[in-house]
Order: structure tokens, then C-alpha cells, then sequence
């Protein structure tokens, strides 16, 4: 039995229930596609992505392509109105005393915050007597440390201060909570920001996501409460050792498939490749099973890296993976969050002053 | 946008409750889950020192004759057993009543009211767990409620509480048996005979899948139809969503179908509503006659949705046929489900 070059085990192709999975993903794909592939279909690329895998590796790959958890856009739009529900619901007000109480952060600038109100039907989105223009954390810390820095008043920078601060919540949004650590860090910033400002106002801070993992809920979000539409856990997680693992029938297409994740790992092209130093050194290891070894098989409208690599790693000539990632770090630059956040802090007592909150 | 029912916190029913009077109706069958809550309830009413003597559970007992299978009887007797410690603290009745065979919606409207009436002077709380009600008898019962709406003083209208209990997995489905009709339960007719041209289908994607099937090929075949498939994708169980997708693949792969994930069951039922108020404001003149027709194929409490939803369509315009379907004489030969994840409280918002 052949597919593309690749020959194929029957048995295994039954036992893994290949043929239905695959065709589910196809059929799932062709209706909402993935974009970064570019309209080529996705047994074409995953008989592509396989061609270039060592043949005794391949049946494991055609393993894991088969149980990714494909999360298109439409179904994460959908997932907007359900958020604002869910939260309104437990805080006891409605969605439209939500969007009025509340100051929107987005975690990385990707356009969250348009979507979101777009999704539950919020007017005036750009509207500054409505929504601060401080939308995110750094944009936050930056105009306080503006305002302390400066000796004329940022009018601007004063009433989109003045706004946020005004809002009793602050909902934190995000699109993938995998390892948690950009989520995290963004958490602790704010909540030292409140705590320096908190003559302004003392929001509740609610981080937002739609799509959480086990892992960093109990690990970097312990803390914290977060609203999620959709939460994995280690049932979804390609790790060795992983006995909780149920996206394959065979306990020996796991380890197959742990073995396929070294040996990418362990591959030149992928170890040396200049546009993966920086997350490599951040993830702290080789990435087999993804950044922060997430060894997850999520794929979202752009592939994340805590997925594992075989599923979004493309290099011309030698890898080209089913889910191709566009890559939005490529440097080892690092961003100045946590300066301007401390800078912010510092400067706390001359903001308020400035502000007049505190003489 | 209506959903005529407001999400609660499970311990939210005694704040809402607090001395009134409470009847608990519940249908305990071979399941963990159809026992759960009542077990829960009673305990904890015990517990807050609640007087017994305003306590009356009703346990809905159908009885079939001709798909009658022995080991699944004895199971559900094994339930009702469970109970019996909770049971010392209220007065309980088991009442009997046919079904699937020779089922008559009035016996069990004739039933709840008869629980029902014991407090008839004064304000009470009723609260229906419908977890493992048989859709059929779900309709009956929100017919049972509305007329006791309808019948009593404004001052003495029970406070009414549907309760479903989430299961902690699904047993793994065996053999489909008797798979008949789709049939509509408000006119007791196979939805084939009802004569609207244009259809306009909302189906809540099932566990096996090809329930939606059977109904798309019946809408189909209208002069004019549109259907939507809401596709559950639970935060806690992926894995269950997954299957519930692979087993609608066709519908999800038809181009004319809209496709439409919830999240939860409130979000499900936010969902349903906006449709079907949209469906309210189409205007006349094309000349069809026109149906709206929920199939509420997943969990169960989307039939309390669809009864509510379509009877308040029926009023704002009465020129609109509203059906809710379902596929007749199906049995499993499994357990169905397996434990008892959480239970889901729903409150009953509306002016009748």
C-alpha cells in the first residue's frame, strides 16, 4: 500500500484508524483552511512532509498528522461571544455592563482586541472616550513612564491612563495559553503596575484565553484564574513517558513517535537553523516535542512552536511540514517589557503627583 | 436575544429556594448520573436542616414492555437503592407510566401535576432533573409546567429549576436498533408529512452522528431549506468533541450547511436563541409556507431550549410551523454513559 512514495503498514493504518482521521482533518481543512499552506490540500502535504522522513519514522509521522487538533478560526471566533458570557456571567453583570467596566489588554499585538468586540457586536471600537488606545502592557508601562519622563501634560497619554484605571476589570486577552510564560510575565507586570498605581483605581485583573493548557494553568498560572474555551490536557501531549497519552491506539506508536521527535531534534538543519537560536535558547532544550516541551499536536491558524516541530518546522530543500508556521520571533532581541515596567513603577509617586491624585 | 433560562450556581437553587416548599422530579434509570443530583439535593437539604415535610421527590418511572431489557431493569433498581438513605428524610413516590410503547404525554402531565398539587396554596420551587428523561417525556413535562404556569395565581407560580447532570464519559456505543423516522413532537407526525415549503433546520450534532444525516436528506428535499449544525466543543473534554465531529462529518463537509461551535450549554442555548429570533423577523411574501424545526440531537437540555424558543417564535408569528425533531424507536444496548462529571442548573425565566 503506497500514499505518495511512502510505503504503508495496513494493520497499523487500521489499528490507528488512519484513514478516518485523515480524511476528518482534509475535509475539516478544505472547508476552513489552513492559510500558510496556500491552498495545497493537506494529503498532498502531509504525503509530501512524509517523502522526506526516514522510512522507518514514517508511519509514526502519519500518526501524529492524523491526531492533530485542528482549531480553524471560525471555530476560535466563535469562541469571543462564549468568553464574554462566561465572564460577565460569573462576575454577575451583563455583556454589555462588561464592555463598559472594562479595559481590554491583549498579550502579543495580534489583533485580539478588534476581533473580540467585533465578535460580540461592541460598537466604537476606536472610540478613545470608550476603549484606551493602552492595549497592551507595554503601551501601558511606556505612557506612565512618558507622563513621569516629560514636563509637559501627554494629554493622550493622561486620559488613556485615566480610562483603564477608571474600569474596575482588566481582561487580559490571549489566543493559545500553551507553556503560560508570556502570559505570566504580562500578569506580573500588571499586577505591579496596579499595586504602584493603585491610587488611580484598583482593577481585577481576568486573563482571557481561548485555548489553555493543563500544564500552565497549574504551574505559571497556579495563581491566577483564567477563563478559557478550551482547555488539553496531558491526554494530548506526544512526551515520553506520557502514559496519559490517548491520541494513539498502539502504545508503540507513541514511542514511535517520541523516537520520529528526537531524531528531528537531533538533525543539523534543525538544531543549527539561525532563525530558532533565540527560541531554542528560551525553550532551554532542543525542542524535539516543541518549545518548552510542549508536545502538543494543536494546530491553530499559525502552527504554535510548543507544538511539535515535525508539524510546523519548514526549511527549502530539506523540511517542509504539513502546518508550516509563519515565525513571529526570529531574533534574539529581546523586548523592553520589564524595563518600562519597572521604569513605571519608579516613577509612580511623580505620575500621581503629575495627575493629582496625590499632592 | 431570549434563552428563557439563566445559568445557575448549583448551590445558587437553596439561596433562590430559601423556605418555600420543594418538589423534585427526577427519572432515574440504569445511569450514575440520573441518580446524582437527587442524591445530592436531598442530602443537602437534610443537611441545612430543611423541614422534610416540605420536601416531595417524584421519581418518573417509564416502563416499557416490548423493548424491555432485564439486565438494564435490574440496574436501574440498583439506582433507585442508592437512594434510600436520602430517602428517609422526605416523602417520595414512584410513579409509573409507559414508555416507549404506549406512551401518553397526558399520564405524565397528569403525574407532575399531581406532585405539583400538594402545594398549590402557596409558592414552591420545582425542580426537574432531566439528565436521563427521555426527550419525548421532557416535551410532556415543560407542557406539565406551562399549564401549572398557566393555571395557578400570579402570587403562587412555582420557581422552576431544570437540572442536567454532565456524565464523566461516554460508554462506548454498541448497536443502533430500531432507527425509524424523523418525527416532530409537537404534531406526533414524521416530519416528511408536514407540508412547509421552505425548512430551516437547526441541528444540535449527536454522539453517533446519523441522526443529522437522516434529517438533512428529509429537509433537502424542500423546495427551499437552510440548516445549521451546532457542533459542541467542550473545554474539558476534547476527546468526546472529536468523536461527536468525526461522526457529523458529513455534515460538517456540506458546503450548504452552517456550521456553528458552542462552548458550553448556555453558550448553546445563547446560540439557539439568536437563531431562532433572527427566524422571527424574516418577513412574509415569498409565498412558502415556512417551518423552523430544531433537532436537538446532543444533550438533552437543548429540548427544553427548542420547547420555550419555538412556542415564543409561535407567538410573535403565527405564521411560522415550529416542530422539534426527533428519530423515533432508537434503543442503545449500552449504558450509555458512565459517571458523573458536574451538574448543570438551569432557571426557568419566563412569562406565560
Amino acid at each position: 500500500m503506497h500514499f505518495g512514495n511512502v510505503e504503508l503498514d495496513a494493520a497499523f493504518i487500521d489499528a490507528e484508524d488512519i484513514v478516518a482521521k485523515l480524511h476528518f482533518l482534509d475535509q475539516m481543512e478544505r472547508r476552513w483552511p489552513y492559510n500558510p499552506a496556500k491552498g495545497v490540500s493537506l494529503s498532498e502535504r502531509v504525503a509530501c512532509s512524509l517523502t522526506q522522513l526516514p522510512p522507518e519514522l514514517q508511519q509514526f509521522a502519519l500518526a501524529v498528522f492524523t491526531n492533530v487538533i485542528y482549531l480553524p478560526d471560525t471555530l476560535l471566533r466563535e469562541s469571543w461571544s462564549y468568553l464574554a458570557s462566561k465572564i460577565a456571567r460569573d462576575l454577575g453583570i451583563t455583556v454589555c455592563n462588561l464592555f463598559e467596566q472594562s479595559h481590554l489588554l491583549e498579550v502579543d499585538p495580534s489583533g485580539l482586541i478588534p476581533t473580540f468586540l467585533h465578535e460580540n457586536k461592541v460598537h466604537g471600537r476606536l472610540d478613545t472616550d470608550h476603549f484606551s488606545r493602552l492595549q497592551s502592557i507595554d503601551e501601558l508601562a511606556n505612557n506612565l513612564r512618558l507622563i513621569g519622563l516629560s514636563d509637559k501634560q501627554e494629554e493622550g497619554s493622561v486620559h488613556g491612563i485615566r480610562l483603564a484605571f477608571s474600569r474596575p476589570f482588566w481582561l487580559l486577552l490571549s489566543d493559545n495559553v500553551l507553556s503560560g510564560t508570556s502570559v505570566a510575565s504580562d500578569l506580573s507586570r500588571c499586577d505591579r503596575l496596579i499595586n504602584a498605581y493603585s491610587k488611580l483605581g484598583t482593577p481585577k485583573i481576568i486573563p482571557v484565553t481561548q485555548v489553555l493548557t493543563s500544564s500552565a494553568e497549574s504551574s505559571v498560572l497556579s495563581s491566577w484564574t483564567t477563563t478559557f474555551a478550551l482547555r488539553f490536557d496531558k491526554q494530548f501531549q506526544v512526551l515520553p513517558g506520557n502514559e496519559d497519552c490517548s491520541l494513539f491506539s498502539r502504545r508503540d506508536t507513541l514511542d514511535g513517535a517520541i523516537r520520529l521527535c528526537d531524531w528531528f531534534a537531533s538533525q543539523d538543519w534543525f538544531s543549527k537553523d539561525d532563525r530558532l537560536t533565540a527560541t531554542l535558547q528560551k525553550s532551554g532544550d532542543n525542542m524535539a516535542y516543541g518549545y518548552k516541551r510542549g508536545g502538543w499536536t494543536i494546530v491553530t491558524p499559525n502552527c504554535p512552536t510548543n507544538s511539535l516541530p515535525i508539524l510546523w518546522y519548514e526549511r527549502e530543500g530539506v523540511y517542509k511540514a504539513p502546518f508550516p508556521r509563519i515565525m513571529s520571533r526570529t531574533s534574539q532581541m529581546k523586548g523592553h517589557g520589564e524595563e518600562l515596567t519597572e521604569d513605571a513603577i519608579s516613577l509612580a509617586p511623580r505620575v500621581l503627583k503629575k495627575l493629582g491624585v496625590v499632592d | 436575544m431570549r434563552t428563557y433560562f439563566d445559568g445557575v450556581e448549583l448551590d445558587a437553587i437553596f439561596h433562590s429556594i430559601r423556605d418555600m416548599p420543594i418538589v423534585l422530579v427526577a427519572t432515574p434509570n440504569y445511569e450514575e448520573r440520573s441518580i446524582g443530583f437527587s442524591q445530592w439535593f436531598l442530602h443537602t437539604c437534610h443537611s441545612q436542616k430543611i423541614d422534610p415535610a416540605k420536601i416531595f421527590a417524584q421519581f418518573l418511572w417509564p416502563q416499557g414492555t416490548s423493548s424491555r431489557v432485564d439486565l438494564l431493569e435490574k440496574l436501574k433498581i440498583s439506582q433507585i437503592d442508592k437512594l434510600s438513605e436520602q430517602l428517609q428524610y422526605c416523602a417520595w413516590t414512584r410513579s409509573v407510566f409507559s414508555y416507549p410503547d404506549d406512551f401518553n404525554e397526558r399520564q405524565v402531565i397528569d403525574l407532575i401535576h399531581e406532585a405539583t398539587n400538594k402545594f398549590s396554596d402557596e409558592p414552591f420551587s420545582l425542580i426537574i432533573d432531566i439528565s436521563c428523561m427521555p426527550r419525548r417525556v421532557i416535551v410532556s413535562v415543560c407542557d406539565a409546567v406551562v399549564e401549572k404556569i398557566r393555571c395557578v395565581d400570579k402570587a403562587v407560580r412555582p420557581l422552576v429549576f431544570f437540572v442536567y447532570a454532565s456524565p464523566k464519559k461516554y460508554a462506548a456505543m454498541r448497536y443502533a436498533q430500531n432507527i425509524g423516522n424523523v418525527k416532530g413532537y409537537f404534531s406526533g407526525r414524521p416530519i416528511h408529512n408536514c407540508p412547509s415549503d421552505h425548512v430551516t433546520a437547526l441541528i444540535f450534532a449527536s454522539l453517533q452522528g446519523y441522526e443529522g444525516k437522516v434529517l438533512y436528506d428529509e429537509v433537502r428535499s424542500r423546495i427551499r431549506s437552510s440548516v445549521t449544525t451546532f457542533v459542541a466543543v467542550s473545554g474539558a473534554d476534547y476527546q468526546t468533541s472529536l468523536a461527536t465531529m468525526r461522526a457529523n462529518q458529513f455534515l460538517m463537509e456540506q458546503r450548504d450547511i452552517d456550521v456553528s461551535y458552542y462552548f458550553s450549554l448556555m453558550d448553546g442555548m445563547e446560540k439557539l436563541a439568536k437563531r431562532i429570533e433572527a427566524e422571527g423577523l424574516v418577513g412574509g411574501g415569498s409565498g412558502l409556507s415556512r417551518m423552523v424545526l430544531v433537532a436537538p440531537f446532543g444533550p438533552k437540555v437543548f429540548t427544553l431550549g427548542a420547547y420555550f424558543m419555538l412556542s415564543n417564535l409561535r407567538s410573535v408569528n403565527d405564521s411560522i410551523q415550529t416542530e422539534i425533531a426527533h428519530v423515533s424507536g432508537f434503543q442503545y444496548l449500552s449504558l450509555y454513559s458512565l459517571g458523573l462529571s458536574h451538574f448543570n442548573v438551569f432557571k426557568l425565566c419566563v412569562e406565560i
